[in-house]
């Protein structure tokens, strides 16, 4: 178990793991909710895809490597609508927006 | 594997501390909603998936939604009263 | 404990505690972030984890996650926006 596949696999899962902790880490250290909002999006559509970019180098295209894409392509595309419905509650909470602005 | 089971065994303790710590019910449903996310963790981890799912439909979605609800109909109620006072009593 | 085992690890123990603190603290839309990034966590160590087990068959778990994570916080965004009070 150690062709080129399952280094290049090692060093996806290395670094998609290590963008989903830093920008977990850095959405804490902000001080600003607009700000820690951000952070979602390096987690969602860089770390996700190079994990399942991994989790693909490993097991081949296949049913498991499908349901991989699905799961992260699902993750991708819903992180941007449920960012901007928060950021949406957060100015309204914050009176910035009406409460029936359209979104 | 030990470790991830310490680790996930930790983290539902710790969260589930914050839920009982947290006193406004608003802030408290969405800690529940977090508390409901690690026991599904929890629970795949110790290699029960099928309990995880109903974990999850249970704790991440029905129960944060029902305690929200009540809440909104609850502060409406209270405010409808505080606008026509002494209706409810004749 | 394989590559991946170790990778779930480093996910469980380096982004959802940080998650969970954010969801500790705050006005309750602050804490919906908190809510949103520690599922997005959740998923992928799911998906590093099962990986490392090697149980495919436990990928539905996360594609429930997915799926019910999102319906779940597009709720709470409905019903923690500011009620209109002329109606």
């Amino acid at each position: 178990m150690t062709g080129p596949a399952h280094i290049a696999a090692l060093v996806c899962e290395t670094a998609g793991a290590a963008v989903v902790v830093a920008s977990a880490l850095a959405a804490l250290a902000m001080r600003r909710a607009y700000n820690r909002l951000h952070f979602l999006t390096p987690a969602t559509s860089l770390g996700a895809p190079l994990i399942a970019a991994a989790l693909v180098l490993e097991n081949g295209w296949g049913l498991t490597a499908g349901l991989d894409i699905l799961i992260v392509l699902l993750l991708a595309l819903s992180a941007p609508a449920l960012e901007a419905a928060t950021a949406r509650v957060l100015a309204q909470r914050a009176g910035l927006i009406d409460e029936d602005s359209p979104s | 594997m030990t470790v991830i089971i310490a680790v996930a065994l930790t983290l539902v303790a710790a969260i589930g501390a914050v839920v009982v710590g947290t006193h406004s019910p608003e802030r408290q449903a969405v800690v529940l909603s977090m508390f409901g996310m690690a026991l599904t963790v929890l629970f795949v981890t110790v290699q029960a998936p099928d309990v995880a799912l109903s974990q999850l439909g249970v704790g991440a979605a029905l129960v944060p939604l029902m305690v929200m609800l009540a809440i909104r109909r609850i502060r409406r109620d209270q405010r409808g009263e505080a606008r026509r006072p002494g209706k409810d009593e004749e | 404990m394989n590559a991946w085992l170790i990778g779930a690890l480093a996910l469980l123990a380096g982004a959802f505690p940080p998650a969970a603190l954010l969801t500790a603290r705050g006005e309750p839309a602050d804490r919906l972030i908190g809510l949103e990034i520690g599922s997005v966590v959740a998923v992928l160590f799911l998906l590093l984890l099962i990986q490392g087990l090697g149980q495919p068959s436990y990928l539905i778990v996360p594609l429930v996650t997915v799926l019910v994570s999102f319906a779940g916080t597009l709720v709470f965004t409905r019903l923690l926006a500011p009620v209109a009070d002329e109606s």
